[in-house]
């Protein structure tokens, strides 16, 4: 029952990043935000796994998972702070030079 | 007791979720997120990671998600609005959700068969805490010691080099409009325009 | 021992490193000739060092082992040096001649665009040939053999901004390609039956080769007589003889130094070369040393007779040169391996200094070649003048200088030993009468070029500069004196041992006393007695009377000369031949081919359609990047959940 509530969660959670990155169309932080939730989905099941196998690893895997995140999110930021010098926007839709 | 109690705090946790994605400004969503990933600590702490619990509210809500918030804040960004051709990707989307959900329910409904079941959920008898929390840092600094450092250095390096993409600074040979620039110019700056026929007549 | 060896690497290697050097690094004309007149010089002190170690030690072959090549089962092949009495005699002349052009070189290719570029090859072509000559192994003899042919390529087109150039090495080239590819075959055969690369194993093999036959078209023939003749045909590209000569008069086009060493010095000569160091293995087949005798006699008089109508001086020269390397063949064809060196030796001396006369003329008249635009050039260039009517003498066989001793003894011995019969008269009266015409056009040449009344339009013409006149009056003063020094070392009872491991059969010893016998006679007084001294003289006197004394004479009897000049000029039509049958076959092959092949196959069926198919797909294909992120990320989670799908079906739970 538990288990169910749990991996019930944690897919609702990446069903719903998934939707948002695809009917959000313009905004760069927004879907900076649904990477996130996707992470955090994932760490939900670590964790709780790990519990659930009386086995410690899951947490440190979980722990890695924070780290790059976080790593991952500075970098985007970071570009997202250029794109915003140059075009001063974050908006997708203006980056259409490649648009074939 | 314990079961209700995480179905509610999960059943939150969705519910902000979906909260980052519909409302209509970033600094809402960031906070939803923020929000979201309180509720998530939560479970983390009933489920006994309460170091993991403690880092995602201290390293995640207290850094990154603070940052994100001062992002937001500093762009200015204006509310997004959803896709012109919102029908299409929404086709898509029902499309994917299609096969994403059967998937999940299938998967569920496999979960509660018995025979997969092992020892269950020990889960719910929450051990002593001080037990979990040495047998972490244990595993951590004996078996993972190496592995921890590579990936401290995983963290560390793009945080320079993200420094360093920002201290760089944009290109300036891309041609752009400064509207800015263009309210701000004084006369003298700008192109006059002569008649030359008065200034042939003054000149004569 | 380790001093030896240190000799005999440093007399091969100084050019390579001079030359390598010079090419990749340097820029100024003075260092570039500086490096490598110096490596050339520590080459040849190495080599006499090694010459003198050589004559007062045992005489024993100094053998040097560089390297395993490789260590198959059945193949024993190092790489290294062997400096026998033949090698070092060789080596000593290679050394000596390149040297002294590298000198010449400084003063005739000056302020030349490719200055540095020409020394540097010119060093590379050095360590080529010495390796060539020094090697103790078959592989190192191929190496040696296919560098000069590429170093004779790069130096023939040095010029190759020249269309005549381009095509003159194109044809140098492709001509070489087809001697090297039986020169190829017959070492893969000699490899393969004896098991081993080094001279001493092929020596030591040689009775066993000759005991077993090949079949070829069902006719069993002796593998002695099959490699020989493969070797031939090799020599016979380099060395320029009858049917696949036509190369040398037109590698011409590249600089007199580069005529003078390689294309009458030395590249030449390497087949001949060849044919001796395997002499012990021609010695067995009779019919093959006759089919040698028969088409080197051919080359000497017919070749010859061509440079009686050319205006062209270095063509002159070079149709000389294809004579003289008739009269080596013969000796080899006769058995006279000793005699042929004998005569290489010599007249890389003469025909480098006739060369190097010739490109002082030339520079002295700007360049200026054809000889009926010189004359009267004795006044303004004596020391010239003086080089190339002494090498001229020597040249023609007349009595004191250098090349006297050794046509003579190619004679003499040609009249001893030819069969009797048809073809061997053919052989004696075709060199007998190559003695004749010899002097007929080299005469012609100095009458014309130094005599006469002036035909140029330079004003006033100088003596060349240093440089040009001093290795050219070295090689004069060889060219009188060099005979009569290194005769002894050529006849006597241990001439036999200058070339290795000839098999001691009788006819050899015979010859080898009838050679004594006529020394020891007095050579001269034997020659008195012989009409060979008296072709040669006569020749120089009837030059005399027909261009210096009656210049009027050839044009009053034009007449009937046309016709013997017409053949001349054409040169027996060789040209003609291969232009129109060999160039036009497989040209047309290449242009049916081009036509089949490329234009309809590769560019109208494949290429066009292939093309346009892509453009339109591509065309079609690029509305997809929308470059929105999330319409990629619509595409990813369907493609997403189809990955899913598929693993859940074929893990059985869907």
């Amino acid at each position: 029952m538990l288990r169910s509530i749990i991996i019930l969660t944690s897919m609702m959670l990446v069903l719903t990043a998934f939707v948002g990155m695809i009917i959000n169309r313009r905004n760069l932080i927004v879907m900076l935000l649904c990477v996130e939730m996707i992470f955090l989905s994932a760490n939900i099941n670590f964790v709780y796994f790990s519990r659930f196998h009386q086995h410690v690893h899951g947490q440190v895997m979980a722990l890695m998972i924070i780290v790059v995140a976080a790593a991952e999110s500075a970098v985007a930021l970071a570009l997202m702070v250029l794109m915003y010098r140059q075009y001063h926007t974050v908006d997708s839709s203006k980056l259409v030079n490649i648009r074939g | 007791m314990i079961v209700p109690a995480i179905a509610t705090i999960s059943m939150l946790m969705i519910l902000f979720a979906n909260a980052v994605i519909l409302l209509n400004h970033p600094v809402k969503s960031v906070l939803s997120l923020i929000a979201c990933f309180l509720c998530a600590s939560i479970l983390w702490l009933i489920f006994g990671a309460e170091y993991l619990a403690l880092v995602l509210i201290f390293l995640y809500v207290g850094a990154v998600m603070t940052l994100f918030l001062f992002m937001v804040m500093m762009m200015n960004v204006d509310s997004y609005t959803p896709d012109e051709q919102f029908t299409t990707k929404f086709s898509v989307m029902i499309l994917t959700l299609t096969i994403l959900v059967p998937c999940a329910i299938y998967g569920l409904s496999q979960l509660s068969n018995p025979s997969m079941i092992s020892t269950d959920i020990a889960s719910v008898k929450l051990s002593s805490k001080n037990e979990s929390f040495t047998l972490f840092s244990s595993v951590l600094y004996q078996d993972y010691f190496w592995v921890i450092q590579i990936v401290g250095l995983i963290l560390a390096v793009p945080i320079v080099l993200a420094a360093g993409i920002v201290k760089q600074g944009a290109n300036t040979h891309v041609k752009q409009q400064k509207s800015s620039e263009q309210l701000a110019v004084r006369s003298n700056q700008r192109l006059t325009l002569v008649d030359t026929k008065q200034v042939r007549k003054k000149s004569c | 021992m380790q001093l030896i060896k240190i000799l005999t690497i440093s007399s091969v290697c100084w050019p390579l490193a001079a030359g390598l050097l010079t090419g990749l690094f340097v820029k100024s004309h003075r260092l570039a000739h500086r490096l490598c007149v110096l490596g050339m010089l520590l080459s040849f002190l190495s080599i006499i060092w090694l010459c003198i170690q050589f004559m007062s030690g045992s005489q024993q072959a100094i053998v040097v082992d560089l390297m395993q090549w490789s260590s198959l089962p059945n193949l024993n092949a190092k790489i290294g040096l062997c400096f026998d009495a033949f090698a070092i005699m060789m080596c000593l002349m290679v050394s000596a001649v390149a040297l002294l052009i590298h000198i010449y070189s400084i003063g005739y290719m000056q302020d030349d665009i490719g200055y540095v570029r020409f020394f540097s090859l010119i060093s590379l072509f050095s360590f080529a040939m010495l390796f060539l000559i020094a090697t103790n192994n078959l592989i190192g003899l191929f190496l040696g053999w296919e560098s000069i042919s590429l170093f004779s390529y790069f130096l023939i087109g040095f010029y190759y901004y020249k269309n005549r150039a381009a095509e003159a090495n194109f044809k140098a080239f492709l001509i070489n390609r087809f001697g090297d590819c039986a020169f190829c075959l017959g070492l893969a055969l000699l490899i393969y039956h004896c098991k081993s690369t080094a001279y001493a194993d092929v020596y030591a093999n040689i009775n066993l080769l000759a005991n077993t036959s090949l079949n070829i078209f069902n006719n069993p023939v002796q593998l002695t007589t099959l490699i020989g003749c493969l070797f031939f045909i090799g020599a016979m590209s380099k060395s320029a003889q009858i049917p696949l000569h036509i190369w040398l008069p037109d590698s011409m086009e590249g600089p007199t130094p580069v005529s003078a060493l390689l294309h009458a010095a030395t590249m030449v000569t390497a087949g001949v070369y060849l044919l001796a160091r395997f002499g012990s293995m021609i010695e067995f087949s009779a019919g093959l040393k006759l089919v040698i005798t028969v088409i080197g006699a051919t080359g000497a008089l017919f070749l010859g007779m061509m440079a009686l109508c050319e205006a062209d001086i270095k063509r002159i020269i070079a149709f000389s040169t294809l004579s003289q390397l008739g009269y080596m063949m013969v000796a080899i064809g006769l058995g006279a391996y000793h005699i042929a060196i004998f005569h290489l030796i010599m007249h890389a001396f003469f025909k480098a200094c006739l060369f190097m006369a010739a490109g002082s003329v030339i520079v002295g008249l700007h360049h200026e070649q054809n000889i009926f635009k010189m004359g009267g050039l004795w006044s303004s260039m004596p020391i010239t003048g003086l080089c190339f009517f002494l090498s001229a003498l020597s040249l023609s066989g007349i009595p004191p200088f250098s090349g006297f001793y050794s046509k003579d003894l190619i004679l003499s011995v040609a009249q001893a030993s030819t069969p009797a019969s048809f073809l061997g008269y053919y052989v004696y009266d075709a060199i007998l009468l190559g003695c004749l015409v010899t002097p007929l056009y080299i005469f012609r040449v100095y009458w014309t070029v130094f005599c006469g009344p002036e035909n140029h339009q330079h004003g006033e013409v100088c003596e060349s500069p240093w440089t040009i006149r001093f290795p050219m009056t070295i090689l004069a003063i060889l060219s009188i004196g060099a005979g009569a020094l290194t005769l002894p070392f050529f006849v006597g009872p241990d001439a036999l041992n200058i070339v290795p491991a000839l098999p001691d059969t009788s006819a050899i010893t015979r010859l080898n006393q009838f050679i004594n016998k006529i020394v020891t006679g007095g050579l001269l007084i034997h020659a008195l007695r012989e009409p060979a001294l008296a072709f040669s003289i006569g020749g120089v006197v009837l030059s005399w009377i027909i261009y210096k004394r009656k210049p009027q004479w050839t044009t009053r009897h034009q007449t009937w000369l046309a016709i013997p000049e017409y053949i001349l000029r054409n040169q027996y039509g060789f040209d003609w031949v291969y232009n129109n049958i060999i160039v036009t076959f497989f040209s047309g092959c290449a242009r049916t081919c081009q036509k089949v092949g490329e234009q309809y196959l590769i560019n109208r069926t494949i290429e066009n359609r292939v093309s346009q198919n892509i453009v339109i797909g591509a065309e079609k294909f690029s509305r997809v990047q929308t470059s929105y992120l999330n319409r990629y990320f619509a595409i990813m989670s369907v493609a997403l959940a189809g990955l899913i799908g598929i693993s859940l079906f074929y893990s059985g739970i869907l």
